[in-house]
């Protein structure tokens, strides 16, 4: 037929193949379910072109597994209902998954002990990729023979993800060893152990790297601490160098845990900018570098300048507790922003950063798409916020956290100059105390909106326009829209010499920049918060506008026994309304720790915490929840609270529920009442879940029969 | 639009480095010969079958379409060099232009899907198809039948079936 006729071409007409084309694009599962529903041709192309599935709800029978997903290459089954069970019945019968999945390529499954992998991996030999998942105690079994089952069936296996598996250093090792041809296949390991807390030594790592000469990805926690026996140092890089010298992706973490910081200071770490130079020169493909470490590496900068020149492709860098990264004392550039073509860079824990180091690496790295700087202490907000008029044309995403002289607004400001571009940000919100640091306006502020900056916001224009207070701010977004960055620059570093001198010095420059700021592209947010902390005056702190903000993940840390009672008008999830797309919500309290039950006098226990945190989420247009309730540690309870479930089910619009937690199965039954909800899941996803299913908390009859409840309600779609 | 290629009549005299297409409806474009052979393998193949001087018959592509297509390549060849999408040469000006011709109304869109699967011209169909993804996604079921003209043939049971099949893959 001829195009341009009177009725066009239509989808029907196209050929087949590039309707296949178009459907294989879809990737989002509640379209593509709508799209077999449209009509039988739709349905048979979309169960063909169909390549991920998550299996969900109770697999009682393995009969019942779908047979119309021919070409699922990557199945989920770790997400199975009861979370966390292992699959008694595939195990039992594994031979119905083989039939209907034949093509699977890529598993995820929960591996809870060593049977799930003994009766699954022999039913794909040519299985390619394979993530394990295990947040239970490891059983007690000889090391090794959680992997063993897996390796011996798929000599195939390209990539194993050990990420969120709890299972011991010593288990990976031996593993490898016993399959050398399995091991010598792999290209990509991933070893960060879930929550382990102890690292690879240096003769484990060599050990394992020679098993693998072909890795070109690796993620391991390694022991650094030199006070350790076998502790990882430039012999074990340079060892692990030599056995796999075409790794593109390196991730070396220290996994022992932040709060013993004092401790790290102690020592430095033995590995040596000599020994970093002879890595980086044995590894010439190296794109992805992180060497996150507790232990100083000092005078680091010329180590990296060798990484410049000896890795031309090194695209993503992370550094920890890495000293002299960037001296930047004269004009030429050092250390790390001589490594031009970086993406990705996340400094933490580098107690010399300074500004000037700062703007030596937006002069060097133009092509930074993603900054993070976490514990840095000398950086200010001015430096912060050179880099970020310098690099406003590529940063899409920045992270700050633990920096002493950043706070919530403080950070908020100094990223002024990429509002209207940044896509994902991560500010803790720590909000400056008024009681120690009087925010003093400048002197030829109005007097009317003296100390007043709350008030300000929304009343932007009169801000904006005050010719007396923004006639520089004016200026220099005009410039920058005419010349770009450097123009802009060197603007800024005019004012700010001069904002210091006006306020005598040391006092906040906040007055200089209107109130009213629209983040126009900003689509993630994150946010950490310490226990007890308020949300409320993020608006206030520069985040008032965010038309498309889609997904928050706020995470509250620390010890709410020591914090004082909060008022009544709660953590302030209400305010988010000034979000209008926003829909996914994860709420991380797992690290606020409280009493259970046992709250002494005085203390509010954890169910008043939950309702302190929830509060107001009934407002929220929620469309998913990832919901981590608070803990008390000393009886390893993380579980949801009568308040907490009122609140929940006061968000009617949910549609996803995530309990990353237990609860009673009479407060699930809540859940029921919530007309949008269609999936709901408990997931003890923390190290150790809790083993004994069978005491007061949510049991595996208790669950399916909720979730029987939950499917039996139609849902319009 | 894009007719800067198009001239009347077939008479042309043959300019140095330039090609003649004919729609499906009669209509003569005059076009780089380097441009669109550099993204459209048909195109390709026919001048390497010398059909040099003649006009190329594309008897099931509209003019529109052509001309939105021979546009395309055009744009890409000299911005791009016909590079893909993830290299460093796909800057901001194509980019802004693939987002504009994706601005294109419904039957355009299918046109010029036909027309950039018959030309051959990959980054075409791959920028035309992910249109079309992105306007199914989070449609409901009625709206997809409606936006894309497809009518249902599902007897009620067989309707059912199907719900029972999809609540197995839960979003």
């Amino acid at each position: 037929m001829v195009a341009g006729a009177e009725r066009g071409t239509q989808m029907q007409d196209l050929p087949e193949p590039v309707v296949v084309q178009v459907l294989s694009l879809v990737r989002d599962v509640r379209s593509r379910n709508a799209m077999s529903l449209v009509c039988r041709q739709w349905r048979s192309l979309e169960r063909q072109t169909r390549r991920s599935l998550a299996l969900r709800g109770h697999a009682r029978s393995p009969w019942l597994i779908p047979t119309f997903f021919p070409n699922v290459a990557h199945l989920d089954l770790s997400l199975l209902s009861p979370w966390g069970h292992g699959h008694p019945s595939f195990q039992a019968q594994p031979q119905p998954l083989a039939l209907a999945f034949p093509n699977v390529a890529s598993l995820t499954v929960y591996a809870r002990d060593p049977s799930a992998l003994r009766a699954l991996a022999p039913l794909w030999p040519r299985l390619r990729r394979a993530k394990l998942v295990r947040w239970h105690r490891r059983p007690d079994h000889p090391p090794g023979s959680d992997l063993a089952p897996l390796l011996a069936a798929c000599p195939a296996l390209e990539a194993l993800d050990l990420s969120e598996f709890y299972c011991w250093t010593d288990d990976v090792a031996p593993a490898l060893l016993a399959h050398p041809a399995a091991a010598a296949a792999l290209t990509r390991l991933d070893l960060l152990l879930a929550s382990a807390s102890d690292g690879f030594r240096a003769s484990e790592l060599s050990a394992l790297s020679a098993a693998c000469p072909n890795l070109r990805h690796l993620r391991a926690p390694c022991v650094f601490n030199p006070r350790f026996l076998d502790f990882v140092g430039d012999a074990a890089l340079l060892s692990l160098a030599a056995n796999c010298p075409r790794l593109s992706l390196l991730h070396l973490l220290d996994p022992s845990a932040r709060d013993h910081d004092a401790d790290a200071d102690a020592d430095d770490a033995r590995i040596t900018p000599a020994g970093l130079e002879a890595l980086f020169a044995a590894l010439p493909a190296l794109e992805d570098l992180a060497l996150d470490l507790r232990h100083s590496v000092r005078g680091a900068g010329p180590a990296l300048e060798a990484l410049a020149r000896r890795c031309p492709r090194i695209r993503a860098l992370r550094l920890g507790r890495f000293h002299g990264i960037c001296n930047a004392a004269w004009l030429h550039l050092d250390g790390v922003a001589v490594c031009g073509a970086l993406q990705s860079l996340c400094v933490q824990d580098c107690p010399d950063l300074t500004d000037s180091a700062l703007a030596a690496v937006a002069r060097g790295c133009r092509r930074l798409s993603s900054f993070e700087i976490r514990g840095c202490p000398l950086v200010t907000e001015a430096g912060l916020r050179k880099l970020a008029a310098a690099l406003r044309s590529t940063l899409k995403e920045v992270r700050i956290s633990s920096c002493a002289l950043l706070d919530a607004p403080r950070s908020l400001r100094a990223l002024d100059p990429l509002r209207d571009r940044i896509e994902r940000l991560h500010v803790d919100c720590v909000w400056p105390d008024p009681d120690h640091e009087p925010e003093v306006p400048p002197p030829h502020l109005p007097p009317d909106e003296e100390g007043a900056p709350e008030a300000a916001n929304g009343g932007s224009e009169v801000d904006e326009f005050d010719p007396e207070d923004h006639r520089s701010a004016g200026r220099k977004k005009r410039r920058c829209s005419e010349e770009g960055g450097d123009e802009y620059e060197y603007e800024f570093e005019f004012e700010f010499e001069f904002d210091h001198a006006a306020n005598g010095g040391g006092v906040d420059c906040a007055y200089t920049y209107p109130w009213y700021r629209e983040w126009d592209r900003l689509r993630y947010l994150s946010l950490w918060l310490p226990a007890g902390e308020v949300l409320t005056p993020l608006g206030n702190a520069g985040l008032g506008s965010c038309p498309e903000l889609e997904e928050i993940c706020i995470k509250i840390e620390g010890d709410c026994r020591s914090c004082v009672r909060p008022a009544d008008q709660g953590f302030g999830l209400s305010s988010l309304v000034q979000y209008p797309k926003l829909t996914k919500m994860k709420l991380d309290c797992g690290e606020a720790i409280g009493y259970a039950l046992t709250a002494p006098s005085g203390q509010m226990d954890l169910s008043l915490w939950e309702r302190f945190y929830l509060h107001g989420i009934g407002g929220l247009n929620l469309y998913e929840l990832d919901y981590w309730p608070p803990q008390d540690r000393e009886v390893n309870q993380r579980s949801l609270s009568l308040p907490a479930t009122g609140l929940i089910q006061g968000c009617t619009t949910l549609r996803k529920l995530f309990i990353h937690g237990t609860t009673h199965e009479h407060f699930m039954r809540f859940f029921l009442l919530m007309p949008n909800l269609r999936d709901v899941q408990l997931r003890e996803d923390y190290y150790p879940a809790p083993e004994n299913d069978m005491s007061t908390e949510m049991r595996v009859d208790s669950c399916s029969r909720f979730e029987e409840a939950l499917n039996s309600r139609r849902i319009p779609d | 639009m894009a007719t800067t290629g198009a001239s009347d009549g077939a008479s042309a005299a043959k300019k140095e480095g330039l090609v003649t297409l004919m729609s499906g409806d009669g209509e003569i474009f005059e076009v780089e010969a380097a441009a669109v052979a550099a993204l459209s393998v048909t195109i390709r193949h026919a001048i390497e079958e010398g059909f040099g001087d003649r006009p190329i018959p594309l008897p099931i592509v509209g003019a529109r379409a052509l001309a939105l297509a021979v546009e395309y390549c055009r744009k890409h060849h000299s911005l791009g060099g016909g590079a893909g999408e993830d290299s460093a040469a796909y800057d901001d000006e194509l980019r802004a232009f693939d987002h504009n011709l994706a601005k294109v109304d419904r039957d355009t869109l299918f046109d010029l899907i036909e027309a950039a699967n018959y030309l051959e011209i990959e980054g075409l169909l791959n920028l035309m198809c992910r249109t079309v993804a992105e306007m199914m996604k989070g449609k409901s079921v009625e709206e997809l039948r409606r936006t894309f003209d497809v009518s249902n043939d599902y007897t009620p049971e067989e309707e059912e079936e199907v719900r029972r099949e999809v609540s197995w893959a839960l979003d």
